[in-house]
């Protein structure tokens, strides 16, 4: 019996010297939510940290709402330079009751500025390290400072910020503007022999492209969404924008993508679930007839090396239904379906070629063409002396795109509009 | 002075007692003999019965000794032992009084028995040359005692050795599975002689004088302070004086009224009989009662007349008569309180032991069902019944069983609940190592698996084993649903059982260590509501926690129907005001509630008390180190139930070790899947139907609707 007990001890004896030290009471914390750095002006980095302090506004036991409500009175916005992450974080809880924690941290901004500059390495990259941080936070490019960003970072009403974060970036798989990425991904591209960074852009729209006076819009619409972040025009709503991207090479951005074309990278990566396209109409150049693509296969990519440029053959297959049509001609009919998918086919060629060629010059190969190309090596060492990235810009792209419309809406037939003056 | 006893008396309802039934081989040699069954073996156990008694006394030195080998006696030494051998052997074949010849008779062994002794004697001879070699002091010291025992008073001594006898015989039996051999004898031994000291109390003859016989009852039954005992006198036919002893209300009086007294006191009632004794013309002419037996010695008459028999003394005879007079009250047959089912049988056992066996044989009705009855507390002589299928169950399990109930020493046990504790194999694991439960049907079907049960009076429960986790985990209901929905309600159960074990636990370690594990919208809700509070978190559950505790045990003991009622809205209301009270977080008592349902999900009542108790530690563990500690209190809790045994089977077979499962752990499958009886039950019948249960199916015969009924 002794014996078992010591033996007991002996198993119970470790478990206490771990000691409660852990342990925390959930309310001790200060959730930082959004982290933003921007380039320093009295130290190396200015760090902005959003600190959710999930309290209700009726206060008490929650009976009127019982979720979990914001308003962005319920947030904390600090700002301060320091040298590093770990520093600013000492500095902070010395001031604030609460400990910083940055478990439930949920996107990390960085501005242009900073990106720019090359301080990837020294500024974000090492936070990967950091126990607290998890490799899945969203990171975004803004277009200002981050403070700025962070400051108009609001959550959705009645919601919490991280619920509406989160949602937000959903939305990068089923309209495509923006590409959603993660700080794995950021360090993953920084390292990676194979494919060149690309960042979510974000920015604040100061509303500034919303016209609400002005001369009725005539000529042809633009391309849908061939703008950056922050161009949009709109008014009202959150002042946050994500759309478009940012490519990098390296550790350095070198220029940035509209949302048409994030759309097409996208696709040729094969990430975009389902989309919303609009091309102009094949007969009436000043309407369009907006495409709802709603199956996506795996594109067909393939890479070959054996001349002295590489040469890239992309095959893509669409499923998609015909949302509208605005100009009334009867494209349903199966002799004119052929029409609208060929504009289509030769718009979506049109696009991604456009975007390889703005891609070639920023000579980021953020396609990831590389991981085809890969497969052409037999050793590691070869791939890298053979130095993709750098024979990206050299490279020729050949497009093929298949697209074939399934529906046509609830419309089984267009007819034409009678009035006084009879058919149209 | 009797009839002013009567009047004095006032009818008190008995508590409830249970059938007593022959304890030993004397008593059930009696009963066999009214039962009109004859023995084979009656003749040669007398003329064994020297043989025997030599034998025992080498037995009994055997297992002495056996224990206390020493290598280093000298050659002398061993001389002198076998020549005081010798000598004991001699002394002991000593010539006997008659009347214990007469009582041999009745203190025969079954057949068996003597069967096994006669082949032991080979073995016991064998060891007997090196035993005899090998005496130490203290066997002298017992050699010494005995002797002088026998001068004093030869029938305590005869006892004495009767006793030894059976003690001997019985751990003979056990040698194979006990290590320490020595100790367990000496208590043996100690046992009989404590046993025996008792008996020299009531070991007195019945007397021909009739006056004689009732003093002696008087003085057994400390009349006449003690008013329940009845001593009715009266004359048979007007000329031989006579009397019945009986307990008021333990009798069913008719049994006196109309069948006894009547005829005994009729005043023709000896016509025909001629000179000598009238008990045998009594016996076989007068009496018209079913069950009667005649005994002669009130060691055997007394515990009888306390469990509800009627004894007629009659003047002249040294024998009397035991009348089967049972009827006192007792609880009707009701619906399971503890188990109850939607689908199935809905009768409970009672607190009648007879009953209970009644209701199990309805069940199961075949020849191979034995039931085998033994008094297991010494001073409030409580029967037990061991019931098993004689063709199925494993015998080594039925002997485990019989050889851990013999060997209880104990004044006294209310029922299966304290017999439980006596027998299982460790005292001190948290889960319950015999099933206990409230169905007949569940018995039986346990039975009919190759388990045996005991049934206890006192209790409406029986006990089954040996068990395994998922004994406890079924209910039978489970079988009498189809395969789809039991086995869907096996899996909410063990769902609940998770809950209820792991979910506080795991609350606490998340709360406190793991704060990034938590969705941060919930994470959200659950700071908000905990901002009033002002304990820390581990105070606030085990406030909580117990709190529930108190309700459940408190909502057993409100009286009435406000019992049930109160205990829910006592929880709600006192969740609810605790909540605006700002002392627990509304998120807490979810968690608490939900903890306290899964615990309510599991059918066996010692299980979900293990499992509410170990929830405790396991919020221990996870308050110390968070996820680990709990892993780690958990490791701790499955080691603990995976190194338990019941009767010899591990707690977790057909998992741990893995055995055929035969469909039948969580996931049921088709009844007639389940082909095979429990695979860790080693049965001697392992087939439980045969090769084509649903012989529909298969058959052949044209046009038997094999089209139709299988609806292809």
């Amino acid at each position: 019996m002794r014996k078992r007990t010591l033996i007991l001890i002996c198993l119970l004896l470790p478990l206490i010297m771990t000691g409660c030290f852990d342990s925390h009471e959930i309310g001790d914390f200060a959730y930082v939510t959004a982290m933003g750095i921007d380039q320093g002006i009295s130290d190396t980095f200015r760090l902005t940290f959003q600190i959710s302090k999930f309290s209700q506004g009726g206060g008490g036991g929650g009976e009127n709402d019982g979720g979990g409500g914001e308003k962005s009175e319920d947030m904390e916005v600090i700002t301060l330079d320091a040298s590093s992450l770990l520093s600013a974080v000492a500095l902070i809880n010395s001031n604030i009751s609460k400990e910083l924690n940055f478990m439930h941290l949920k996107v990390i901004v960085l501005s242009e500025e900073i990106s720019k500059s090359g301080k990837l390495q020294e500024s974000i990259a090492p936070i990967i390290r950091y126990r607290h941080i998890r490799r899945t936070t969203n990171i975004i490019v803004s277009k200002g400072n981050a403070e700025e960003f962070i400051a108009e970072l609001k959550p959705y009403p009645g919601e919490l910020i991280t619920k509406t974060l989160e949602e937000l970036f959903k939305k990068s798989s089923t309209t495509g503007y923006f590409y959603h990425t993660t700080l794995n991904d950021l360090y993953d591209g920084i390292k990676s022999p194979y494919h060149a960074l690309l960042l979510t852009y974000g920015s604040v729209n100061e509303e500034d492209k919303f016209e609400s006076e002005g001369d009725a819009f005539e000529g042809e619409s633009d391309i849908p969404g061939n703008f950056y972040a922050g161009e949009i025009p709109r008014k009202g709503g959150s002042k946050i924008e994500l759309f478009g991207s940012t490519v990098f090479d390296g550790d350095k951005m070198v220029g940035k993508l509209t949302g048409f074309e994030t759309q097409m990278l996208l696709m040729v990566r094969g990430e975009l679930k389902r989309g919303p396209f609009s091309i102009t109409d094949p007969s009436k150049p000043d309407v369009v007839i907006p495409i709802d693509i709603s199956e996506f296969e795996q594109p067909e990519i393939e890479v070959d090396l054996s001349e002295e440029k590489p040469k890239i053959h992309v095959k893509l297959k669409l499923e998609g239904d015909i949302a509208s049509i605005q100009s009334g001609i009867d494209y349903e009919t199966p002799e004119r379906i052929p029409i609208v998918e060929d504009a289509f086919e030769k718009y979506l060629t049109k696009g991604i070629e456009d975007t390889f060629e703005k891609c070639k010059k920023l000579k980021a190969d953020v396609f990831k063409f590389g991981t085809t190309a890969v497969c052409e090596f037999w050793t590691i060492p070869e791939w890298e002396e053979y130095n993709w990235l750098g024979k990206f810009s050299e490279s020729e792209l050949e497009v093929e795109v298949d697209f074939t419309i399934r529906r046509t809406g609830k419309l089984l037939r267009s007819e034409p509009i009678y009035s006084s003056e009879g058919k149209e | 002075m009797l009839k002013g006893l009567k009047n004095l008396f006032v009818y008190k309802k008995p508590s409830e007692h249970g059938f007593r039934f022959p304890e030993d081989a004397q008593e059930s040699e009696s009963w066999n003999s009214y039962r009109g069954k004859t023995s084979n073996l009656q003749d040669k156990s007398e003329s064994n019965n020297s043989q025997e008694n030599r034998k025992e006394n080498q037995d009994r030195d055997t297992e002495r000794d056996s224990g206390k080998y020493n290598s280093n006696e000298d050659q002398k030494d061993k001389k002198r032992q076998n020549k005081r051998d010798k000598e004991e052997k001699v002394r002991i074949i000593r010539p006997k009084p008659v009347y214990e010849l007469v009582k041999k008779k009745d203190s025969r062994d079954d057949n068996k028995e003597n069967q096994e002794k006669i082949n032991e004697k080979e073995d016991t001879k064998q060891k007997d040359i090196k035993d005899s070699q090998e005496n130490t002091p203290e066997s002298h010291n017992k050699d010494k005692e005995n002797p002088k025992e026998s001068n004093s008073e030869e029938e305590s001594e005869n006892e004495n050795m009767s006793d030894n006898q059976e003690n001997c015989s019985e751990s003979d039996e056990t040698q194979k599975n006990q290590k320490s051999k020595g100790s367990k004898n000496e208590e043996g031994e100690d046992s009989s002689q404590n046993n025996s000291q008792e008996d020299k109390e009531n070991d007195i003859d019945v007397s021909c004088s009739i006056e004689e016989n009732i003093k002696t009852l008087k003085d057994i039954f400390h009349l006449p302070v003690n008013q329940d005992v009845i001593i009715r006198e009266f004359k048979i036919a007007r000329e031989i004086k006579a009397c019945v002893v009986f307990i008021d209300g333990m009798i069913d009086k008719s049994i006196i009224i109309q069948f006894t007294l009547p005829q005994l006191m009729d005043p023709c009632a000896l016509e025909g009989f001629e000179e000598g004794c009238p008990i045998d013309f009594l016996e076989k002419n007068i009496l018209s009662i079913h069950q009667v037996v005649r005994m002669n010695n009130y060691k055997e008459i007394v515990p009888q007349i306390l469990s509800g028999l009627t004894v007629v003394f009659i003047d002249g005879c040294d024998e009397c008569l035991v009348m089967e007079s049972r009827g006192y009250e007792k609880r009707d047959i009701s619906v399971p309180s503890t188990e109850t089912v939607v689908n199935g049988a809905q009768e409970g056992f009672t607190e009648n032991l007879r009953t209970n066996i009644t209701l199990i044989r309805r069940i199961v009705k075949n020849e191979a069902l034995v039931t085998e009855f033994k008094i297991i507390s010494k001073t409030n002589n409580i029967l037990a019944a061991l019931l098993y299928m004689e063709d199925i169950t494993n015998k080594k399990v039925v002997e485990e069983i019989k050889r851990r109930v013999d060997s209880l020493n104990i004044d006294y046990i209310s029922g299966s609940g304290m017999l439980e504790q006596l027998i299982e194999d460790k005292s001190f694991s948290l889960f319950p190592q015999v099933i206990s439960t409230e169905r007949p049907d569940r018995v039986a079907s346990f039975l009919m698996d190759g388990k045996a049960a005991l049934v206890c009076e006192g209790t409406p429960f029986a006990l089954a084993m040996p068990i395994t986790f998922f004994d406890l985990f079924h209910t039978s209901e489970d079988s009498n649903l189809r395969w789809q929905y039991g086995t869907f309600l096996r899996i909410v159960r063990l769902i609940g059982t998770l809950i209820a074990l792991l979910l506080p636990g795991l609350w606490t370690a998340l709360i406190l260590f793991h704060q990034e594990m938590i969705p941060t919208s919930l994470l959200a809700s659950i700071v908000i509501s905990r901002v009033p509070v002002p304990f820390p978190f581990i105070i606030e559950f085990i406030l909580m926690e117990l709190s529930f505790e108190l309700i459940r045990e408190g909502g057993i003991r409100v009286p009435g129907i406000t019992g049930n009622t109160l205990g829910i809205i006592g929880a709600l209301i006192l969740g609810q005001s605790a909540v605006s009270a700002g002392l627990v977080s509304p998120s807490l008592i979810i968690i608490v509630a939900v903890t306290g349902l899964g615990s309510f999900t599991i059918p066996n009542y010692s299980l979900a008390l293990a499992v509410r108790i170990a929830r405790f530690i396991l919020i221990g563990f996870g308050a110390i180190a968070g996820l680990y500690g709990l892993s780690v209190g958990f490791t701790i809790f499955c080691a603990l139930a995976l190194g338990m045994k019941s009767f010899g089977v591990p707690f977790f077979t057909s998992i741990a070790p893995e055995t055929k499962s035969n469909r039948d752990k969580i996931v049921r499958g088709p009844l007639y899947n389940q082909d095979q009886r429990p695979d860790y039950l080693n049965t001697q019948n392992e087939e439980r139907m045969g090769d084509n249960p649903r012989g529909w199916v298969n058959s052949s015969k044209p046009g038997g609707g094999r089209g139709n009924d299988q609806g292809r």
